[in-house]
């Protein structure tokens, strides 16, 4: 048995909501997608398999729909609003990503759905949330990273603030709204009551602000983007033979402080002797400019001799929160990754090749995620779910005719 | 009043730091008890890193700390110490979750490993949270979200092409993609436990979990070897797509326009008409190719403005433009957020009245809430020992003799 086996979700997200529908297909709730007749919109975001333009080789839209089903439906037509009612029927979890207002505006609303289905669950994914004076304003993942106040904190203090990359604010809402929606799931089969879940985009980001609202609040500071200078002397980035490391042997890596003072020794860097002593203990002092440059000179005598990969596992081998600043080819030859045969290839019929996945986010020891099924071709259930709901193949072809599928 | 949906759910809570406290902290939040398992002798770092109230250090005084740690209870014993392994084992036999984000082998050590654990309730949901995994030749390194940022690409992927890796600035993976699928995860076995009577180990690398969120980066490599590199606030899919400087200090405004319909609206309510004819910006493909020039053209008609001025006059003609909003922004001048009541105020009996976020997602029936703030380091020691594990006066006595909690 699979962990999210016999779940039935309606799946009528794009960019801001798919990773969440995604989370619980890859556990094998059964999702079936419900695409406009144009297609899912990620359908055209690339990058796309071997640079190949088509609405079926995004690897955009492959990566955020794998194992679920796709039919295409209008919704916005008296007729395909009245199959989606029949649909709700059997299905019971419906997960959105439409301004506030779009659903209702069509008779799909919370309220309209509870009455055909009192297990419903609405799981409404959106930039601000179902309410309050910007619900409606318009947004891109830009937005919500600078509307949250994650985008303030990035960039170099020379630049203007600097987005996080990957769409961190569509990944945000969507994971945050997973939780919810599992919340909500969780309670029904207590209690046997759907529910209407509201997450906010702009909020999700919110909780990704470490300790800057509590700064604003407990000390009356600001915290702002601090670029490549940030933090104090052993925290943060440093030049190395053949790019860059990351260290944390300051603030919450504090107490490796002495272990790097170690290692500089042993490796023979006379200038050891000058990260000893109490100023070093004092958090002004390794905040300034001065000792910063201090620390940055002789700490990196070190690591201009070694390579990241290097320095990472002797690093590490001192016990020191070190590691490399890795690109992604670094990544996929990751010796880790690699022997916990983390990738997944996952066979694509029309390809007629391997597409390369990123592998589990989690590993459970009785019911193991797994990349089963490619994503769907643009409505290639639609037949099937249209006939197990008693419409024949004549029926079909008008529905297809009218512009309905 | 509505029961809340982990209302009943005991969860015996290793984790510290970063990502974990923040996973079982949306169990507290929605009815679970979470007992938080604390050492005095060796504290979780984040309660001794800033900010603190009123800038004095303590144990109790740390902002970073409280906000992941709502609706819990601290349980403070020197877990070094055999008799405090065995009333820790009492207390799992009575919990239904136990969490840690230890480097593997830790719980193994003190005798708390899965195997041991099932022993002592069959179906126990174990969730471990190692930085890389149980398993593999680095499983023993250690890291925080901001090492892991580096490791993992965000470093590399986010900033200036000809600038350093600077990454997001925060340990961004402790706030998002790990806390959220350690959540998903246990909330999802605890259904499947309560469906099949069967619990689970659950392992969450944390690298493994975070590396979901830089997927197209992986994947380009992966299947074009093409290599992606931080390319500040462009994107293929928008153009304008920037942060423009406005009005004030350090005030700036994005603004994004994804097609030729919004590029067309931007203009007119912008008044920027003469663009129109411009020969760099005609089509969208150019419009990205040219975008540098189209920001300082931009940014010379957002920088006598505010950034409020911008967006409410922009999303009025229905253009994509938003304020680069400070945490100072979010909880004094955004209206939204006040209307959304995200942040509020919990009165703490060392910190007094501070700040906390509501959860980002609310649920019409069950709404999750922030009945306590973050526990003293333990405050609930006895109550744990005497109303959980159900030791009678004498025995908790017996344990106080021995010194275990501290």
């Amino acid at each position: 048995m699979e962990l999210l086996e016999g779940l039935k979700i309606l799946d009528l997200t794009t960019e801001m909501g798919s990773y969440c529908t995604k989370m619980f297909a890859d556990l094998g709730a059964e999702v079936l997608k419900v695409e406009p007749l144009e297609g899912d919109s990620t359908r055209s975001m690339g990058p796309f398999f071997h640079n190949q333009v088509s609405e079926e080789t995004s690897l955009y839209y492959f990566f955020m729909n794998t194992n679920k089903k796709s039919m295409t439906l209008n919704i916005t037509n008296k007729t395909g609003q009245q199959i989606f009612k029949e649909l709700i029927r059997k299905y019971d979890i419906v997960v959105e990503n439409f301004t506030p207002g779009f659903l209702d505006s069509l008779g799909l609303g919370y309220d309209d759905l509870r009455e055909i289905n009192p297990r419903i669950i609405l799981t409404s994914i959106t930039s601000f949330g179902q309410n309050g004076p910007y619900s409606k304003y318009k947004a891109t993942d830009l937005v919500g990273v600078a509307m949250g106040g994650l985008m303030y904190l990035g960039g170099y203090p020379d630049t203007p603030p600097l987005r996080p990359y990957g769409n961190q604010g569509y990944y945000a809402a969507s994971l945050y709204g997973a939780v919810g929606t599992m919340m909500a799931i969780y309670n029904r089969d207590l209690y046997e009551t759907g529910q209407h879940v509201d997450v906010s985009m702009q909020e999700s980001i919110a909780l990704a602000l470490e300790n800057s609202a509590q700064f604003y609040d407990l000390e009356g500071v600001i915290r702002k983007r601090v670029g490549a200078k940030g933090g104090q002397a052993g925290w943060g980035l440093y030049p190395c033979k053949d790019g860059e490391i990351f260290i944390v042997a300051a603030g919450l890596g504090g107490q490796s402080w002495n272990k790097l003072v170690n290692w500089l020794k042993i490796n023979g860097i006379e200038e050891w002797t000058r990260l000893e002593g109490d100023k070093w203990d004092q958090p002004e002092y390794r905040s300034s400019d001065e000792g910063k440059e201090e620390f940055f000179e002789i700490f990196t005598k070190l690591t201009m001799k070694k390579t990241k990969l290097e320095l990472y596992e002797e690093g590490q081998r001192n016990d020191i929160a070190i590691c490399p600043v890795n690109d992604p080819e670094d990544l996929i030859n990751n010796p880790q990754l690699k022997e916990r045969e983390f990738f997944v290839e996952l066979y694509h019929e029309n390809l007629k090749d391997y597409v390369i996945y990123p592998g589990a986010p989690y590993r459970f020891s009785e019911t193991p995620w797994a990349l089963k099924n490619q994503p769907p071709f643009k409505g290639e259930y639609t037949s099937q779910v249209l006939s197990d709901l008693g419409y024949s193949v004549e029926d079909i072809k008008l529905l297809k005719e009218g512009g309905v599928i | 009043m509505v029961k809340l949906p982990l209302e009943g759910i005991l969860v015996a809570d290793f984790t510290w730091v970063g990502a974990g406290p923040y996973s079982t902290k949306m169990l507290a939040d929605f009815g679970a008890e979470v007992i938080k398992i604390e050492s005095g002798v060796r504290p979780d770092a984040l309660r001794l890193n800033p900010p603190f109230k009123d800038k004095k250090k303590g144990l109790n005084r740390s902002g970073y700390f409280s906000n992941r740690n709502t609706n819990k209870k601290s349980f403070q014993i020197d877990m070094s110490k055999e008799k405090s392994r065995e009333l820790i084992k009492r207390l799992i036999a009575k919990a239904d979750v136990v969490t840690n984000s230890f480097t593997p082998n830790t719980m193994e050590k003190w005798g708390l490993g899965y195997e041991e654990l099932r022993k002592i309730k069959e179906d126990i949901i174990f969730l471990c949270m190692p930085m890389q995994g149980t398993t593999g030749p680095h499983k023993d390194f250690k890291g925080f979200g901001a090492t892991m940022n580096a490791l993992i690409g965000f470093n590399h992927l986010t900033g200036l092409p000809d600038r350093e890796a600077i990454g997001t600035g925060t340990n961004y993976p402790d706030h998002v993609p790990n806390p959220c699928h350690s959540a998903f995860a246990v909330l999802s076995a605890l259904r499947h436990r309560n469906k099949t009577g069967k619990g689970q180990f659950i392992e969450v690398a944390q690298t493994e979990s975070a590396i979901s969120t830089i997927a197209m980066a992986i994947m380009d490599m992966a299947n074009n070897n093409h290599m992606q590199i931080r390319a500040g606030n462009w994107v293929s899919y928008a153009a304008p797509h920037d942060a423009y400087p406005c009005k004030g200090d350090d005030k700036w405004c994005v603004i994004s326009c994804k097609n030729d319909e919004e590029w067309e609206k931007f203009i007119k309510a912008s008044g920027l008409v003469h663009l129109e004819n411009d020969k760099r910006f005609q089509y969208f493909h150019n419009r990205v190719k040219y975008s540098q020039e189209l920001s300082e053209i931009i940014s010379e008609w957002t920088k006598n403005k505010t950034p409020e001025e911008v967006m409410h006059l922009l999303q009025k003609n229905d253009v994509t433009a938003a304020i680069v909003q400070s945490a100072a922004d979010l909880i004094d001048n955004d209206p939204h957020m006040k209307f959304r009541n995200h942040f509020v105020k919990l009165d703490h009996p060392e910190m007094g009245e501070s700040i906390y976020n509501n959860p980002p997602f609310k649920l019409s029936k069950t709404p999750g809430s922030l009945r306590k703030p973050a526990p003293l380091l333990g405050h609930d020691t006895e109550y744990v020992c005497k109303n959980i594990i159900g030791l009678n006066d004498d025995e908790y006595e017996i344990y106080i003799e021995e010194g275990i909690f501290q």
